[in-house]
């Protein structure tokens, strides 16, 4: 694994993408991963728009946008939910 | 370098430095403050935020949707009334995650299911590990670059000016988007993806909330991210 002419082609590095970014490659595969990545710039790319994918999943929906009359009635009630005892 | 590099790396300044979870200029945490003051636009910001995903979450847990979302307010009250209590452990995101899938479950296990749909869709996992089509990639037979790209990634097709209106147009149909996507993956995909890209929790905490081992939370996160990159590439090279 760690001999001179090993290297990974750009299959292998979308495949192995998660497992870097997770530090879950051992190192010398890790060393293999950063070599591509340096030298690859679809690679590069391709790193580029899953991190921003990830971005965009934790903006959420942005529309997503209500209260529950529920918890708005328990919010006003102090947090007690209709069922419960209200608090000494 | 070989011949399908590119010009030097583009640039997508939109992201960096974006508000991306921090809309309206308060944490989540200083929300939370607030709220249990008593300042009612705090909390509603908060729910807002996440009440929606939280819900989603939790269908994993219950297969009827209306309990899912009972389960899902019930986190909230409880957080309200103090019998969920946020110690600052983790983000709050994180925390209010965690409890709601404990309150899924306990109500999946009062109806006598205990975790089964839980380890129905683990067992969905498969040992295939490439998520990115195989068609996108030069056969490994290939005489000088076996298994490169053949469909190279597409660059964005538009840029906007920094802070402009359109930037954040841009930005929230993007957002809109992915997040109809994720609502779309296999269930196993969307819970870790939905668990460690948009609540934030760590790959240890998920693993533990899902009761998955942390290979399969690797797999299955690797996958949704790679199935929900396919929509944001072809979206900003403008393609949809």
């Amino acid at each position: 694994m760690t001999h001179m002419a090993q290297q990974l082609h750009c299959k292998q590095f979308t495949e192995k993408m998660t497992d870097y970014l997770e530090d879950a490659l051992p190192p010398e595969e890790r060393e293999l991963f950063e070599a591509h990545e340096v030298s690859c710039s679809a690679c590069q790319l391709f790193v580029r728009q899953v991190r921003e994918t990830i971005d965009l999943v934790a903006a959420g929906d942005p529309s997503e946008a209500t209260v529950p009359e529920r918890v708005r009635a328990a919010f006003f009630r102090g947090g007690r939910g209709p069922d419960e005892e209200p608090r000494s | 370098m070989h011949f399908f590099c590119l010009p030097p790396p583009l640039s997508f300044p939109w992201v960096e430095g974006s508000s991306f979870g921090n809309e309206g200029g308060s944490t989540d945490e200083e929300l939370l403050e607030r709220a249990l003051a008593g300042d009612e636009p705090a909390f509603e910001t908060l729910v807002r935020r996440y009440h929606q995903a939280l819900s989603r979450f939790l269908r994993l847990f219950v297969t009827d949707p209306l309990k899912a979302e009972d389960a899902a307010q019930d986190t909230w009250i409880a957080l309200l009334g103090g019998s969920a209590h946020f110690e600052g452990r983790s983000a709050f995101r994180t925390w209010l995650f965690g409890v709601g899938a404990n309150r899924a479950r306990d109500l999946s296990r009062k109806e006598g299911r205990d975790e089964a749909r839980v380890r129905e869709w683990v067992q969905q996992f498969e040992e295939e590990r490439s998520a990115v089509p195989v068609s996108r990639f030069l056969p490994s037979t290939h005489p000088e670059y076996p298994e490169h790209w053949g469909e190279l990634p597409r660059p964005r097709a538009i840029h906007f000016p920094q802070e402009s209106p359109e930037r954040r147009l841009f930005q929230r149909e993007a957002a809109a988007l992915i997040a109809r996507e994720l609502d779309r993956l296999p269930a196993s995909m969307a819970a870790v993806v939905t668990l460690r890209d948009f609540a934030g929790t760590s790959a240890e905490e998920a693993a533990r909330i899902l009761d998955i081992n942390p290979a399969h939370q690797r797999v299955l996160l690797h996958r949704g991210r790679i199935r929900l990159w396919q929509v944001w590439e072809e979206y900003q090279a403008g393609e949809e």
